[in-house]
């Protein structure tokens, strides 16, 4: 009886810490989609790619609430568009601003 | 009963299920159009070349949208796979434009641009022939940011001078009478290079206007720095210019000085014309086309300036050995000596131009490798490359006596074998011109 206690002990903690490490993923990768967020924002995605930029921001919302309402696998995809959005808006946004300063330099 | 009909219906039944699941891939829109996204991005060398790793990644991410498809997942799963893939193949694309952009704005700016030459020569290949105009080849294939800038700068200053010619109002120069030292041959303007100067003079001075001789003299001052432009200049062009009936018009000297400053001073102990007061900047100039006694700036073009001219127009970079040509290892298959014909063929056929136009010049070909392989096989690698462009070279009808091939593996690095990027600019093959650095 008591080995059968032990080994539940065992698969209760485990099963616990599976939940921890999920958790920890999910954070992760919020924390990524956030910063890839912010980096598109400092390159001026509000200026230069506001579409994609919402829709990163979008993304990243909706997944919030997916983890609160325990749907991580949805969240995650969501996250990881989020991320792909805000990498594009970024990368947009750059090009945009190096040909705007480019056009200007030349028409100087 | 029932089983008999349920076994004639089974197979009808199976097809169906199958066909289904086989039509279910082909059905999510998002991996079509994420191939056909990609298809599309992938081919651009630009992207190619500027952002290989995003497009790699999003490679990767098509592959397993494919994959999730051919295993039948939810479309959902493959729809998600798939915009993710479309998203990194645009941010590829977008990257590349980026760099681009960023590229040339530090070109603008006369800063040296953080992308390699390799990356900008993967990235500008072109396909028209250089000898069709050098300058311009020069400035677009990107071999060379230096010499980038040196041929901008060159186009800049032509244009404007052309535009200072055009946009000043005309002048009269005052010409008491015509001078002795007008009719008198000029033997010292006799070069190749000044062909056009050498030109104009025995005709202005044969119909002893003095005029159209300053004429003749500012359309040269119009074009400073080009030498080869200048040389390349059809004889009817002059003509035109000499017998057309336009006002005066004198370029500031500043325009002029580039040319024929070398002039200057013995226009100014020989003064052959008194100009007006508004235009004696150009005084300078029309003394030194008339005099025109051997200056070093216009005596030294012909022989070994106009070489490197033509060197520079191939992105040749002088050092002290001559001018050095390089071509990396884009131009060879991986691994191998064999040629990538179609991507060496423009350097090729302009080297092979410039040894022929120029039958004393010589030429050196040192392969070079990086340090990952033996050092015996590094070295066989690097004779063999260098062999290989002799051959190709001969091919196109230079003499083979006139070219020199040595191979020095992975002893005379350029940049630390210890990165990806150091390692390729290590492998390469120089041409080497031993062409002595003018002074000017």
């Amino acid at each position: 009886m008591k080995k059968h206690y032990s080994i539940a002990a065992i698969a209760a903690a485990a099963m616990l810490l599976s939940a921890c490490a999920t958790t920890i993923s999910g954070g992760s990768n919020t924390q990524y989609a956030e910063n890839a967020i912010r980096d598109a924002k400092i390159a001026g995605a509000e200026t230069y790619a506001i579409a994609e930029y919402t829709t990163a921001n979008a993304s990243l919302a909706r997944a919030k609430q997916l983890f609160l309402h325990n749907r991580p696998d949805r969240a995650q995809k969501l996250l990881q568009l989020s991320i792909a959005q805000a990498d594009l808006a970024k990368a947009i946004s750059e090009a945009e601003h190096a040909e705007m300063t480019l056009s200007q330099l030349q028409n100087n | 009963m029932f089983k008999r009909q349920l076994l004639k219906i089974s197979p009808v039944l199976i097809g169906i299920a199958l066909a289904g699941c086989a039509s279910k891939q082909s059905w999510v829109p998002e991996l079509e159009e994420a191939q056909k996204t990609y298809a599309q991005i992938s081919q651009d060398p630009i992207v190619a070349s500027l952002a290989g790793e995003e497009l790699q990644a999003a490679q990767q991410q098509l592959q397993r949208a494919e994959s999730a498809a051919a295993a039948f997942r939810k479309p959902q799963s493959v729809a998600h796979e798939a915009r993710l893939a479309t998203l990194q193949t645009l941010t590829a694309q977008q990257r590349a434009r980026s760099l681009t952009a960023n590229h040339s704005l530090q070109v603008s700016l006369g800063q040296d641009s953080f992308l390699s030459e390799q990356e900008i020569a993967a990235a500008t290949m072109i396909e028209a022939p250089l000898d069709a105009n050098p300058i311009m080849a020069a400035a677009h294939s990107g071999d060379s940011i230096q010499a980038q800038l040196a041929s901008l700068s060159q186009q800049l200053a032509s244009l404007q001078a052309q535009l200072a010619a055009t946009q000043q109002p005309a002048q009269t120069v005052v010409v008491p009478a015509p001078v002795p030292a007008v009719q008198q041959p000029v033997p010292a303007i006799q070069q190749p290079v000044t062909q056009t100067v050498a030109q104009a003079i025995p005709q202005a001075t044969s119909q002893a206007a003095p005029q159209q001789l300053t004429r003749a003299t500012t359309a040269l001052a119009a074009e400073p720095v080009q030498e080869t432009t200048i040389a390349a200049a059809p004889q009817q062009a002059t003509d035109q210019q000499l017998l057309q009936p336009e006002p005066l018009q004198l370029t500031p000297q500043r325009q002029i000085e580039p040319v024929l400053s070398a002039g200057a001073q013995i226009a100014q102990q020989q003064p052959v014309y008194q100009v007006a007061p508004t235009a004696q900047q150009a005084e300078p100039a029309i003394g030194a086309a008339m005099a025109a006694p051997a200056t070093t700036s216009v005596q030294a073009l012909p022989g070994q300036q106009q070489i490197q001219h033509q060197l520079l127009a191939m992105n040749a970079k002088p050092n002290t050995r001559g001018m050095s040509l390089m071509l990396g290892e884009r131009y060879f298959e991986s691994g191998t000596a064999g040629l990538m014909n179609q991507r060496a063929a423009r350097h090729l056929d302009n080297v092979a131009a410039v040894l022929r136009q120029n039958p004393v010049l010589t030429l050196d070909i040192e392969g070079h490798t990086d340090n990952q392989a033996a050092p015996e096989n590094s070295q066989d690698l690097s004779v063999n490359r260098a062999i290989t462009i002799k051959s190709a070279l001969v091919l196109r009808g230079i003499d083979a006596n006139r070219i020199d091939t040595r191979g020095f593996g992975h002893t005379r690095p350029i940049a630390d074998n210890d990165s990806p990027l150091g390692r390729l600019q290590n492998r390469r093959v120089e041409l080497v011109f031993p062409v002595a650095q003018s002074e000017g």
